[in-house]
């Protein structure tokens, strides 16, 4: 009969509030490896959100404000690039390619992007994940639109239905003379892309041929023909993304286009750009997992306060053990057994509840947040957490230890009731 | 290790003293033997230092100044912890009531006092089968004995549990503080039996408390406490 046998069978016997002990760590223990998964999801989510691209180019602002609305499509530029510029940027020598977005309108709650064909080779996100279709194909005409996975979805759009695009955000001025017909729908990415309108930078300049600061210009709309015939060169446009020749021609690319002469532009690398938004949104993170780390601290802190409890329930066993000639710290360790048993057994639930609720939650977050949270082992971290939880377990378990090891001195083997 | 057989005394006080901590009480005990396979019973109503002569004697208490000796080793000169690991290697003890833990088996009871004291389990060749076999001696049968947890026995068969547990492995003393006192007459009668049969065959010295006088004829000596021991109060004598 060891100790630890006799730690058991003292559990089993008290079963009802050590299972709920049990229960109370393991739902802790989920919930903190549950936020950490989270969060580190969230974090590789944002991060992937672009990648292959090695510069992001816009008109002169903060990087973070470029990110926005170049990639999140939130916010306004404020101000353009000229297409001089843009065909300066694109030929010089380092450029491996240059994809130009024209942004500005909107689809009902959804950004409108104009963009070359290139877009849908060049933007990568998830690593080297490329956009795929789940339905129709690129543009092939003017008035061709491609939508994103969530437009489709939640305006219940198929293939070859015609949208009509609205001048400027949240206007009711809709450019309802020049309707257009969706060509493709995007399979969902969880990139602002799912978001996203994308149409032709052409496109773009055709439903402003009669509009000229914001408004209608009054007469006879030009007819769908005539704007087919007319030459549509965007004169300026609202973001590049831009691929380097090679990585290490990165830094003197984005040197010399902050230095572009002939306009104030900026140049971030989208990597740090990601990372300086993340430090921002972070914070939140930072909370999260601070508030679950006191819910496993008020899970062991309940453990102790049941252990504490059960010692007055306790003090014959006590005083039996003495009496066959256990010492005061054999007491002890019989009862930072039962806290280490406990939390040990605690912490692997957790982790059966974490993988559990991860395996039903999945595919929810993915399709429901664009949140892809890997089912992968346990990270060197969470199993540090997990080995800090046993041990915070016998530290907090000390407290009724000690208690126990003054009765059992008191005591002997006689309880003085 | 002790020289248990060159001792003639199985427990031997001499001159002890000892103060409860505060300085408010104290007990002194000048002289008190129990020669080996000896049976002594020591009579005494609560309150009289009963339990803190047999704390003394087990080692769980230490006295201020005096010698007692357990089986030829003297307890006071050892440490906490060894005095901790001699009780578990030498003395048997039986209590009133709750000897048991409740949520073990009574098999695994008798053999929890091995997990403390090698020297006890280096006594027998199959503790299993000596913890049976003293149940079978005992009357208990061995369903009860391996299969429910101790706390759905009688408290007949609970003392009796007790009894097996202190003489496993053997001690040469043991110690019973008014084991029968729970029980009705007839048990009584019958369990002291069983306890003396256990005792003698074990070559045992047992040192019996009780307030009970007619257990007195059993015995082969009876002292009242008050004739050994006597109460100390601050301030008093």
């Amino acid at each position: 009969m060891t100790l630890t046998r006799l730690a058991l069978a003292s559990l089993k016997s008290r079963w009802l509030t050590v299972g709920l002990t049990i229960f109370a760590v393991a739902m802790s223990v989920a919930l903190y490896l549950g936020v950490e998964k989270l969060r580190t999801g969230a974090r590789d989510s944002f991060t992937d959100t672009i990648s292959g691209t090695d510069l992001i180019v816009g008109a002169r602002s903060g990087s973070v404000q470029l990110l926005l609305y170049s990639v999140f499509r939130i916010g306004n530029a404020t101000n353009n690039i000229t297409w001089d510029s843009y065909r300066d940027i694109a030929n010089r020598p380092e450029v491996s390619w240059a994809v130009p977005m024209s942004l500005g309108d909107s689809h009902r709650q959804f950004r409108v992007m104009g963009t070359t064909e290139a877009y849908f080779d060049r933007y990568k996100y998830r690593g080297d994940r490329s956009l795929e279709f789940a339905g129709g194909d690129r543009m092939n005409d003017l008035f061709d639109a491609v939508v994103g996975a969530d437009v489709a979805a939640q305006l219940g759009y198929s293939v070859g239905d015609p949208i009509v695009v609205a001048h400027g955000l949240a206007s009711f001025s809709e450019h309802a003379d020049t309707p257009f017909r969706i060509s493709g729908i995007l399979a969902k990415t969880g990139t602002p892309v799912d978001r996203t309108v994308i149409v032709s930078l052409t496109a773009i300049e055709a439903i402003h041929v009669d509009w000229k600061s914001g408004a209608q210009k009054p007469g006879a709309p030009t007819s769908v023909d005539v704007i087919r015939s007319m030459n549509l060169q965007p004169k300026a446009i609202t973001a590049i993304m831009l691929g380097a020749e090679s990585r290490l021609k990165i830094f003197s690319l984005q040197r010399a286009i902050n230095e572009y002469p002939q306009e104030p532009l900026l140049a971030v690398l989208p990597g740090v750009a990601l990372q300086e938004l993340w430090s921002i949104v972070g914070i939140a993170e930072v909370a999260l997992i601070g508030v679950s780390a006191m819910v496993v601290v008020t899970a062991l802190l309940g453990m102790a306060a049941m252990l504490l409890a059960s010692l007055n329930a306790r003090r014959r066993e006590m005083a039996i053990l003495r009496a066959i000639g256990a010492g005061p710290m054999t007491v002890v360790g019989l009862l930072l057994i039962e806290a280490l048993l406990m939390a040990a057994v605690g912490a692997a639930l957790g982790v059966g509840f974490l993988y559990l609720g991860l395996i039903v939650a999945q595919p929810i977050l993915d399709a429901r947040f664009g949140l892809f949270v890997p089912i992968s082992g346990l990270s060197g971290r969470e199993a540090a957490t997990l080995i800090a939880v046993v041990c915070a377990a016998a530290a907090v378990s000390l407290l009724p230890a000690i208690r126990a090891y003054r009765i059992s001195l008191a005591d002997g083997m006689m309880v003085k009731m | 290790m002790a020289s248990e057989n060159t001792a003639p005394c199985a427990i031997a006080v001499r001159d002890v003293r000892f103060d409860w901590p505060g300085g408010q009480f104290g007990l002194d005990v000048p002289t008190f033997d129990v020669l080996q396979n000896e049976s002594v019973l020591l009579l005494g109503q609560s309150g009289s230092g009963k339990s803190t002569l047999l704390s003394l004697i087990c080692g769980i208490l230490a006295p201020s100044q005096g010698v007692i000796q357990v089986a030829g080793t003297d307890i006071g000169a050892l440490g906490r912890a060894s005095r901790d690991r001699f009780r578990a290697d030498h003395i048997g003890i039986i209590f009133q009531m709750f000897n048991l833990l409740p949520y073990a088996t009574a098999l695994d009871n008798i053999l929890v006092p091995l997990r403390f004291s090698k020297a006890r389990r280096a006594r027998m060749q199959s503790p299993r089968q000596e913890a049976l076999a003293l149940t079978k001696a005992l009357g208990l049968p061995e369903t009860l004995v391996t299969g429910v947890q101790a706390s759905t026995l009688s408290v007949g068969q609970q003392q009796r549990v007790a009894v097996a547990r202190a003489m496993i492995g053997n001690p040469k003393v043991v110690i019973a503080d008014e084991p029968t006192s729970a029980l009705d007459s007839d048990a009584q009668g019958e369990f002291l039996e069983l306890v003396f049969r256990q005792v003698q065959d074990a070559e045992a010295a047992l040192l019996m408390v009780s307030h009970d006088e007619r257990l007195a004829d059993r015995f082969d000596r009876v002292i009242r406490l008050d004739q050994i021991a006597s109460l100390r109060r601050a301030g008093g004598a």
